[in-house]
């Protein structure tokens, strides 16, 4: 439940809702409308940018099983985000990827590990949801493929935690 | 039978297998403390026929996965949200002031499946929110992620 800092962006606001069913509301939207809705007002920003709230969101997310399938295109290689429960296609713009001649080696919990085929100990974690993504640098990669597996695992599994 | 009395004095008898889906009635009974009449000063009468009709419907739901009742529950679950906005807002008052998980839950998910694909206008309009972002504190919002204002689905109208 939410801590002081968020108690009292709850009382400072204006609007017919009560902090506390707010959360609720907001903590079962979509993260695109997150991104929106912070600029709704202050009380708003507060609550999205909040730490307490990002986790109970990626919780309820997780609770409703909500699926995105993340497709590849064949010839241009961007990357293309689709909701299973609706028929919207989301383009990913490339300037908001990492490099894009990437690969990618492995998706957990929401995040996408890409590796960069030029420079292999160059890495990155991906949200697609947020677009937003971290460089790794991974100085004990053999250029074997199975042990590049491995460590990915290993990595992604350190720092799902951190990118939220 | 368990009464329950609405801000407006209207008493309602509710079958107490169908009201203890709410905590706070449910504490209130397992302390003794609902010999008579429950006085429900938050909820006026019109909310409350809402919330009575949920729990009656609600009353058997384990049974219905064993008799395979679950998709009218989730029809009449449909059915049930099917209100007016400030009408859902007095019904998830009510919701989390009596304690009913599951109602909360129902009425949450609509309330953010009728905000997703509003712009921020619609959204403030509806909620009845005053801006109080300055111009460059929302502009900086907007270029950290133009593409969450952006796209067909997003909608203006508020309703």
């Amino acid at each position: 439940m939410p801590k002081k800092k968020l108690q009292k962006s709850f009382e400072d606001d204006t609007s017919i809702l009560p902090g506390g069913i707010l959360f609720s509301i907001l903590v079962r939207l979509p993260v695109k409308a997150l991104f929106r809705f912070q600029s709704v007002s202050m009380s708003w920003k507060t609550i999205i940018f909040d730490k307490n709230f990002r986790k109970a969101h990626r919780n309820q997310s997780r609770a409703l099983g909500r699926e995105k399938l993340l497709l590849r295109q064949r010839f241009s290689c961007d990357f293309v985000f689709r909701d299973p429960e609706s028929a919207q296609l989301v383009m990913m713009d490339e300037k908001q990827l990492f490099p894009t001649n990437s690969l990618v080696v492995g998706s957990c919990d929401g995040l996408v590990l890409l590796k960069n085929v030029r420079a292999y100990k160059v890495f990155a974690l991906w949200n697609p949801s947020t677009r937003e993504y971290r460089i790794i640098e991974c100085p004990y990669v053999s250029k074997k493929n199975l042990q590049v597996l491995v460590v990915c695992v290993m990595i992604l599994r350190l720092t799902i935690t951190r990118l939220y | 039978m368990v009464k329950l009395k609405s801000n407006d004095d209207k008493e309602f008898e509710v079958e107490e297998a169908a009201v203890i889906q709410s905590e706070m009635i449910k504490n209130m009974i397992e302390d003794g403390c609902a010999t008579s009449v429950i006085p429900l000063p938050n909820i006026d009468s019109k909310t409350l026929i809402k919330v009575i009709e949920y729990l009656n419907k609600h009353i058997n739901m384990g049974k219905a996965a064993e008799t395979g009742e679950e998709d009218d529950l989730k029809e009449f679950d449909e059915q049930f949200v099917n209100m007016g906005w400030e009408e859902l807002f007095d019904v998830i008052m009510a919701a989390n002031y009596l304690n009913i998980h599951e109602l909360m839950e129902l009425c949450c998910q609509s309330a953010a499946d009728r905000l997703k694909n509003k712009s921020v206008r619609a959204v403030r309009e509806m909620l009845k929110i005053t801006n109080d972002l300055t111009e460059e504190e929302e502009q900086e919002i907007i270029n950290d992620a133009p593409w969450a204002f952006e796209g067909p689905e997003i909608d203006d109208t508020v309703n």
